[in-house]
């Protein structure tokens, strides 16, 4: 598989998002929402957009309180934590436009990403934390979580319309499973196997991965007969390609079109 | 001629006798300010003594200086103390952060996080720095690889974060004898 990042329609949307925060209307929108089920890449996009920009890239936990937030934030931004908490949220607030400003002037976004959003969401005082910090400092906040955030902050009005955008990432079309295959994989493939690897693993990248490592395996060994066109579905029949993420059972490559459980 | 030209050849012609600037003057090819600038810069480094306004002769020091055939240069004057800030988005720095996230991850992986394209030999950069930080034990590596796809592919070592110095990536100093942690200002030895 060759180490290179492929962008997809999520990456886009996620991009779309950010760039639609310098054209809001309103000042305090300063908030992001990235959710999605498991597998679809979230977290592999956000660690490579966090990394490239020097963003802060904070993991919520299932038990963080305001001041264990504030004081990772802290330690993230190289902030001495001062004792109290008044001091502490100044402190943060202007770590945050020192960097915002670094960023601004190496022509680069600035934002927080808070990934497993889901433990906070549900939390007032953590997430009206959030929504103070985003609105007095301006710099944006990304939370990325699994789907519940969007349902638990329409408990919380005064956040919920703060968010500038909402990102759902989806399943993979048959355009991003080929841009993918194309990218990554050391063995050309042809569009017959792309389009059963797509129907076979529903779009979701953890499983296209795996498909793909099967079909570089077999690849590798069984050089296509047609390089131009590349490795078939008829070439690759009878060999296992994933297993089937409900009900854990094998999936092979058919003969015919159909799938073989 | 340079300053510290001008300060080694007053070094050398100055001798035990006290000897004035116009009788230096007349000797050495220089003129009564270049040989008042150069006599006070052997004087601030305890090479010379002034006598009495106007007339200069060597210290102990300076003796020694000659004897051991010293030049004079314009710097640097003593080691640098000062600490050096990182350079920002790095590979190295990304791929730092890159693992802090990830926590458990491949050389792939890293690659995959940070890799621009426009960086040359990426993989081996990254290579020798996961080995420097695994030295350090700040990761450890994992006793399953990543199976490979090649046919004769031995896979992939696996690494684990066991030390999260901070934000800022480590760096190799003395020749990679010594990782740097920028966070703690502390050096690790390799």
């Amino acid at each position: 598989m060759k180490p290179v990042f492929v962008k997809t329609h999520n990456y886009h949307a996620f991009h779309a998002a950010l760039k639609s925060l310098n054209g809001r209307g309103a000042e305090e929108c300063q908030l992001v929402v990235v959710d999605g089920e498991p597998g679809l890449g979230k977290t592999t996009i956000l660690s490579r957009w966090a990394s490239e920009n020097g963003c802060i890239y904070l993991r919520a936990k299932t038990e963080w309180q305001s001041s264990w937030f504030i004081a990772e934030l802290l330690d993230e931004a190289r902030v001495t934590k001062p004792h109290r908490h008044e001091a502490r949220f100044k402190a943060a607030l202007q770590a945050l436009g020192e960097r915002a400003l670094l960023a601004e002037n190496s022509g680069r976004q600035f934002a927080v990403v808070i990934d497993e959003a889901d433990h906070i969401s549900g939390r007032q005082k953590v997430i009206e934390t959030v929504r103070d910090l985003a609105d007095l400092s301006g710099v944006p906040f990304v939370l990325v979580g699994m789907g519940k955030i969007r349902d638990n902050l329409t408990r919380f009005p005064q956040i919920a319309s703060r968010v500038s955008g909402y990102v759902r990432f989806s399943t993979a079309s048959q355009q991003d499973v080929e841009h993918f295959l194309s990218e990554k994989c050391e063995v050309p493939v042809a569009p017959c196997l792309a389009e059963f690897v797509r129907r076979c693993t529903g779009g979701y990248n953890r499983e296209i991965k795996e498909a793909l490592v099967a079909i570089e395996r077999f690849g590798l060994r069984n050089a296509p007969a047609d390089p131009d066109l590349g490795l078939t579905i008829r070439e690759m029949a009878g060999q296992h390609l994933i297993n089937d993420r409900k009900s854990g059972q094998p999936i092979r490559v058919p003969s015919n079109l159909g799938v073989v459980a | 001629m340079s300053g510290g030209a001008h300060q080694t050849a007053l070094l050398y012609h100055l001798g035990r006798t006290c000897q004035t600037i116009d009788e230096l003057r007349t000797t050495l090819e220089m003129n009564s300010r270049q040989i008042s600038d150069a006599a006070s810069g052997l004087i601030q480094r305890g090479f010379v003594e002034r006598v009495e306004a106007g007339c200069f002769q060597l210290t102990a020091e300076g003796h020694t200086a000659v004897a051991n055939g010293e030049r004079i240069t314009s710097g640097p004057n003593g080691p640098h103390k000062s600490q050096r800030s990182p350079r920002q988005n790095t590979l190295r720095q990304r791929a730092w952060s890159a693992m802090r996230i990830r926590r458990r991850f491949s050389i792939p992986d890293l690659i995959t996080d940070t890799a621009l394209g426009d960086e040359r030999g990426a993989a081996n950069n990254l290579q020798r720095y996961v080995r420097s930080l695994r030295k350090a034990q700040v990761i450890r590596c994992l006793p399953v690889r990543v199976p490979g796809t090649a046919p004769s592919s031995p896979g992939f070592p696996q690494y684990t974060l066991v030390h999260d110095l901070g934000p800022v990536a480590p760096t190799l100093r003395r020749n990679g004898l010594v990782l740097f942690d920028h966070n703690s200002g502390q050096e690790i030895g390799l």
